[in-house]
């Protein structure tokens, strides 16, 4: 094979089938048209130099985008991994110390904080920060692939376009009623470890002795199976906190519609969870008896000072937050113009 | 500085090479014969530009195209198609009113130089 061949060959070597043969031939008929009649291996190398590196010539045959996320989706994805991968490390955090403590608790183990363990953390961050990334990645390089529009305007969160009442949005937002990250991630973990807490209630939440062979629960608080009776409205619970998590992160501000959503939320939870406090077998008889051999009181009494009381605080605390979201959302957009 | 006129300059013909490609394919003509004809104008043109360029034009149905086997090599042939003609004079009209304007500015200019 002559020079030339090699070079048609590297020009032509990542293009379409349909394209390939057709410009192969016409950049061979070329180059020889470059060449004098007798010519000799420098005229080739002049006439290859003239045409330049294969590749450039390539990228500009194929006119395919040559990187995986452009202009137009590059501050998007960065700040979605910005958001992402900490959540994702903060995430194993809580996982592997949460299987951690399981395990101890279940073998009756004594539980220390060993440097094996802290390896294992900072493996497992490691791992699902870099599986957030790929997979974050990947997305935006499908969504570059397939987005038809090639108006190179670049997308916010949100996934719109830009227009004058977005920095309406920024500017009026009252630093108050703008969300921060750090509550969202907040939220979001604790979304994790109560739903948690609920499924496993039975191996985490109980009464703990300190003996020979360490922390050992003595016996369980609830009934696990009356706890899981309540499984789908949990899960629909559960469903409903990652989504408000996802709509805060997409506004970054409260809105009535938020707060709405919010207070639909909360009623229903706090419903919820008062139904199942109330449940006559939720709490494990033995939990009880233990508890009120303390307090030197009758069990019923210590249940329903537990049911009463957990009730009015989480009727409290929701009516706040209620009336705390809903002030946020109506809070006058130009007051800080 | 050399450098940064450089990149002007690119950015400037860059436009302006689709337009002369388009003038001068009125009667057919296969790549290197364009190029040449071209250098004989006055327009240099890197070759690694022009052929990709004639391919893209093709695709956009400004240009026909056709292979000549009756000679040595076999040589393609870009034409001007009708609606190639219609698109260059429409954009040939455009850049003399642009381009009359912007000398006008810069005329202008030297104007007010000789003045003083």
């Amino acid at each position: 094979m002559n020079l030339i061949e090699v070079y048609v060959q590297e020009v032509t070597r990542w293009l379409p089938k349909k394209k390939k043969d057709d410009i192969a031939l016409e950049l061979e008929s070329t180059i020889y048209d470059m060449l004098p009649d007798d010519y000799d291996e420098k005229d080739v190398h002049l006439a290859l130099e003239e045409l330049g590196d294969p590749k450039v010539l390539a990228n500009k045959y194929s006119e395919k985008q040559t990187y995986l996320i452009g202009p137009k989706y590059y501050d998007l994805h960065l700040s979605i991994l910005k958001w992402i991968i900490p959540f994702a490390a903060i995430y194993s955090l809580i996982t592997i110390l949460g299987v951690n403590l399981l395990n101890l608790i279940n073998q009756g183990e004594r539980f220390d904080v060993s440097l094996s363990n802290m390896e294992d953390v900072l493996i497992n961050a490691i791992t699902w920060s870099i599986t957030a990334y790929v997979f974050v990645t990947v997305i935006f390089a499908i969504m570059e692939q397939v987005d038809g529009k090639n108006d190179d305007l670049p997308k916010w969160m949100g996934f719109t376009s830009w227009n004058p009442k977005k920095l309406e949005k920024e500017c009026s937002v009252p630093k108050k009623k703008s969300i921060p990250l750090s509550e969202i991630n907040a939220g979001l973990i604790w979304t994790v470890v109560w739903g948690v807490g609920y499924f496993y209630a039975d191996r985490f939440l109980g009464i703990y002795e300190n003996g020979q062979d360490g922390l050992r629960m003595v016996t369980p608080a609830f009934n696990q199976e009356v706890l899981l009776s309540f499984w789908p409205i949990v899960l629909l619970l559960l469903g409903a906190e990652i989504a408000l998590a996802i709509y805060k992160l997409v506004k970054r501000k409260w809105s009535t519609n938020m707060a709405a959503f919010f207070m639909i939320y909360k009623i229903v939870s706090v419903a919820t969870f008062i139904v199942i406090l109330t449940q006559p077998k939720l709490f494990a008889a033995e939990f009880l008896t233990l508890i009120s051999g303390w307090f030197d009181v009758a069990p019923s009494i210590v249940k329903g000072y537990m049911v009463w009381g957990t009730s009015t605080l989480m009727v409290v605390f929701g009516g706040i937050s209620i009336y705390e979201s809903f002030k946020k959302a109506n809070m006058n957009n130009r007051s800080m113009l | 500085m050399e450098l940064l006129i450089h990149s002007f300059l690119t950015e400037l013909k860059r436009g302006n090479l689709t337009l002369a490609v388009l003038s001068q394919l009125r009667t057919p003509q296969y790549g290197y014969s364009l190029v040449q004809l071209l250098e004989t104008l006055g327009i240099g043109i890197e070759q690694s530009t022009l052929y990709p360029l004639l391919r893209r034009l093709e695709k956009q149905e400004l240009l026909n195209s056709f292979w000549d086997t009756s000679e040595k090599r076999p040589r393609k042939y870009y034409e001007l198609s009708e609606h190639g003609e219609k698109v260059f004079q429409q954009l040939r009209e455009e850049w003399m009113k642009n381009t009359k304007r912007l000398f006008d500015v810069l005329n202008e200019e030297d104007k007010e130089n000789e003045s003083y």
